[in-house]
């Protein structure tokens, strides 16, 4: 089963509704923001994108829990005409994919999966140290503070999801304007980036050198303790490194359906419109925490006393560094966070030219004869003689026509194509002289989908004698006679009748209609009896009844 | 009030303050007992050349704690703190020199070294707050200093006994002429007068304006007040606000201090000349509960983050210079300062900080 065939059993009850010929509601879309679509069909007479508007398909409950969202495999966009204003290319703008452009897309495509969650809190500070002294020489110096604990390694962000297993795009008309394009992005959802690596605890506070003690003899000469150096600040821990990102999901399929002049060299392959399914992108590894901060200060030196010397504060802990960043040999550390794997790719767009005798046919407009029908509407050929004659019919849609045809034999109906418009169609009719007779239906031809019939739209006659009333007369009598027949024209130049043979005068011939004349025969009394033959002529017409009056 | 974070680690800090501080007080505070070397050969007389003393840092220490106790009322640990407060005014009163006239001695076995205002003030303060039977101790060296005073209220800090030509005197008078020196000394003129202002307000009412006149007009230029026996400024600072406050006097004198106090606050909230010190922290704290002025209480909420900060895992805090004594003065040329410092004596004071902090949600009137 062909995809356009899949297409319309899948859609029959939506494209029914929009298309069927007598009940259907056609219905045009301007899409210029985000259109969030939750069915699998998205059915429009015309659907334009405009400077940036997003037709995207979200998935919907299930039968059997409403809570839970599902996608389904095959998503379809069908409408008549496809008309692309704005957007730009894929790769021109960083947004393309997902704002300010025009897109066909799915809802998670356009956000990526949930990055791994943060730490929430940095690792343990480093001890702080105050309380005793280290207790060896004079001038004790104060303890560095400890070092933080460097941050553990981020959480892992989530795989992308894999895409609806394809889109159908079904367009029987394109339009797209200057510079204007749409993205198709039917590409896996992009994998989740990795959390941040957790920060790296503070260094800890370093001891205050011990003061100093003077000599305490008075009046005191010396030093008895020289004060100590403070401490050294603890140093940050290191920061933590990034989780992993999580892999991009598979990429689906995307079918173009359209006329063949749109996908061989037209807007569907010409550059207008661009085709993303090469595979979600994976998530990128989270940022490494960053380096706890170092003590501020160090120990402060101990007090000096008037006869001891100065000591030295300690100095301020270093910072902790962040989790190193790549690029970097991979074997720096095998436990940084990795990036995620991209999504397998769909396989190329593929494009299939639309195709006649399926629901494709209820996509053209329909041509609309206006009520009046075909003016004139009746035409004569002679009796074996072909004829000729032009006709106009008014209404809507007729430049997709493309022929007509009769259903009576030998009526060769043709448009006149320099005259004919969008609403009105001057035909021209050959008629040969053995065409059918009567009520004649006349078919037009279209660009797609199925022909379209104006039935009784003519009737076809021939020029014909049928009877003469009364059928005979006596000699030395003028008799008013009465002909019968068809397609006898009272407007002609040329009115006759005529009788064969000798001493008998046609008098005050009158074409009554197109069904009778009237005229006298003047019969003399020389007259030979017997069956004579009656000729009518009108125009260019003429028909003869054999033995049609007697002479008694 | 403060933020409710620091208010949470404040309860930590003073809980573990006031732990630190009991104990102290059940090795009877040994920690803070001061000791100094006065050679014979050098001129002193002691029957020991060592000489110890606690008595006048226990006397401070106890009157630290009853400010604790005015902060707090009766909530908290008050009880224990209020039994110590006692049990030290006991101390201190059984401690006063009973050979000489004078009150109280910083070396009472140092002949040389005279009763001083301080020891005095330090004493009576204490009586005056907890235990007032024993103020009647200290009503003749009150009588002796103020009998000796300058018109403007100021006085010798060394209250010299009668001359009654005993070699008592003798010792004195050589300990001032050529060891600890003479003239008016700010810190302690404004530690008597307040104490004087605890004690009986009503009859030394005139000596106390007069005293509170004399310490506004000798503010120094940059707001602070110069200690003689003090390290740093903010010590006698504080005691000269504090008597200023409570006498109702030198407002403007006071304004100025506590502009000079917040000018000097570093940037990590603590006071300190060349590096942080918990007692200059603690006193510069403590004094600026007394000022109305806008930004106080994040200087204060800051100070007292930074004092929590630098307190010791056994509640205590690092022992910063308290008392110096210029070697030398009396000759004019001062050769060296020696120092005492007591991790006990500067615990007090920054718990004693602490509690005013947590209190500041209703600052004194």
């Amino acid at each position: 089963m062909s995809d356009l065939t899949t297409a319309c059993t899948t859609c029959n009850t939506v494209v029914d509704q929009i298309f069927n010929p007598t009940t259907g509601t056609r219905q045009d879309q301007v899409i210029s923001g985000d259109v969030f679509f939750p069915d699998q069909c998205f059915v429009r007479d015309e659907i334009r994108f405009l400077n940036g508007g997003r037709l995207i398909f979200t998935p919907r409950p299930t039968r059997d829990n409403r809570d839970k969202l599902e996608y389904l495999d095959t998503y379809y966009v069908i409408c008549r005409r496809l008309t692309i204003i704005g957007g730009f290319k894929a790769g021109d703008n960083p947004d393309t994919k997902f704002l300010r452009n025009n897109v066909i897309t799915w809802k998670d495509r356009i956000q990526s999966a949930k990055a791994g969650n943060n730490f929430g809190s940095a690792a343990a500070n480093g001890p702080s140290f105050n309380g005793a002294w280290n207790d060896q020489g004079q001038g004790n110096d104060g303890k560095d503070g400890g070092t933080g604990t460097p941050g553990a390694k981020g959480n892992p962000g989530a795989n992308g999801r894999d895409a609806p297993k394809q889109v159908v795009v079904i367009a029987l008309e394109v339009e797209v304007q200057p510079l204007s394009h749409l993205v198709i992005d039917w590409d896996g959802q992009d994998g989740g980036d990795g959390g941040r690596g957790q920060n790296g605890g503070k260094g800890g506070a370093a001891m205050n050198g011990r003061i100093g003690q003077s000599d305490t003899t008075w009046p005191g000469t010396g030093c008895d303790r020289q004060p100590g150096n403070g401490g050294n600040g603890g140093n940050g821990g290191d920061g933590g490194p990034g989780g992993d990102g999580g892999n991009g999901g598979r990429a689906g399929d995307i079918i173009v359906i359209s006329a063949k002049e749109h996908i061989t060299t037209g807007a569907f392959v010409n550059g207008s419109v661009d085709y993303v399914n090469d595979g979600g992108a994976p998530g990128k590894w989270g940022g490494s925490g960053t380096g706890g901060a170092g003590a501020p200060v160090g120990g402060f030196a101990g007090l000096p006393t008037s006869e001891c010397s100065n000591a030295s504060n300690g100095q301020a802990g270093v910072p902790g560094s962040p989790f190193p960043t790549p690029p970097l040999p991979v074997d720096i550390d095998p436990n940084r966070g990795a990036m995620g794997l991209p999504g397998n790719p769909g396989n190329s767009p593929s494009f299939q030219e639309i195709q006649a005798g399926t629901c494709a046919d209820l996509l053209p407009l329909p041509m609309v004869f206006d009520a009046t029908g075909l003016v004139p509407n009746h035409f004569c050929r002679g009796f074996s003689l072909p004829a000729t004659g032009d006709a106009s019919v008014t209404g809507q849609n007729f430049a997709q026509a493309t022929g007509v045809t009769a259903s009576l034999a030998g009526v060769t109906p043709s448009i006149k194509p320099l005259t004919s418009t969008d609403t009105q169609l001057d035909l021209h009719f050959q008629f040969a002289g053995n065409s059918g007779i009567g009520a004649c239906n006349l078919v037009f031809t279209r660009d797609f989908g199925a022909n379209q019939t104006l039935n009784n739209a003519l009737t076809v006659g021939k020029f014909e004698l049928l009877s003469v009333t009364p059928n005979n007369g006596n000699k030395g009598n003028a008799v008013s006679v009465t002909i019968s027949g068809n397609c006898f024209d009272p407007t002609a130049l040329i009115q006759q009748v005529l009788i064969s043979g000798l001493s008998v005068n046609v008098l005050n011939v009158v074409v009554v209609d197109e069904h009778t004349v009237q005229c006298v025969f003047d019969i003399a009394n020389l007259a030979a009896s017997g069956a004579r033959d009656v000729t009518v002529k009108t125009g260019l017409f003429v028909h003869t009844k054999i033995g049609g009056f007697t002479i008694n | 009030m403060l933020n409710a974070a620091l208010d949470r680690t404040l309860d930590s800090a003073i809980d573990r303050g006031i732990d630190f501080l009991l104990a102290q007080a059940e090795a009877d505070f040994a920690e803070a007992r001061h000791e100094m070397t006065f050679p014979h050969a050098a001129g002193f007389s002691g029957a020991c050349e060592r000489q110890s003393t606690d008595v006048f840092a226990r006397a401070v220490l106890s009157g630290v704690i009853c400010d604790i106790l005015d902060v707090e009322g009766g909530d908290g640990r008050s009880r224990e703190l209020r039994r110590v407060a006692r049990r030290e005014a006991a101390y201190v009163a059984g401690r006063k020199l009973a050979h000489c006239e004078g009150g109280w001695s910083y070396f009472p076995d140092l002949p040389e070294l005279p009763p001083d205002a301080d020891s005095l003030a330090a004493a009576l303060s204490l009586f005056a707050r907890i235990a007032p039977a024993h103020v009647e101790l200290c009503r003749r060296s009150v009588d002796m200093v103020l009998e000796g005073a300058r018109p403007d209220g100021s006085f010798e800090t060394w209250i010299m006994p009668p001359d009654d030509g005993s070699s008592l005197r003798t010792h004195m008078e050589r300990g001032v002429r050529y060891y600890w020196g003479s003239g008016t000394d700010i810190d302690v003129v404004a530690h008597f007068y307040h104490a004087l202002l605890l004690a009986d307000p009503i009859r030394y009412a005139a000596a106390i304006q007069r005293g509170a006149a004399t310490i506004a007009s000798a503010q120094g230029p940059d707001g602070a007040w110069q200690s003689t026996w003090y390290v740093g400024p903010a010590y006698g600072t504080s005691l000269c606000l504090q008597l200023l406050r409570d006498a109702d006097l030198g407002a403007e004198a006071a304004a100025k201090a506590h502009a000079a106090l917040r000018e000097t606050q570093r940037d990590d909230g603590t006071w300190g000349l060349e590096r942080p010190l918990p007692l200059e922290t603690a006193v510069s704290m403590w004094a600026l509960r007394w000022s109305r002025d806008a930004g106080v209480r994040a200087a204060v909420a800051r100070a007292a983050d930074a004092l929590v900060q630098m307190q010791e895992s056994d509640g205590s805090w690092e022992l910063s210079p308290w008392i110096c004594m210029p070697i030398g003065r009396a000759t004019g040329q001062v050769r060296r300062l020696a120092t005492y410092q007591s991790v006990t004596i500067t615990s007090a004071f920054c718990l004693r900080s602490l509690v005013a902090a947590r209190e500041w949600a209703e600052p004194p009137a």
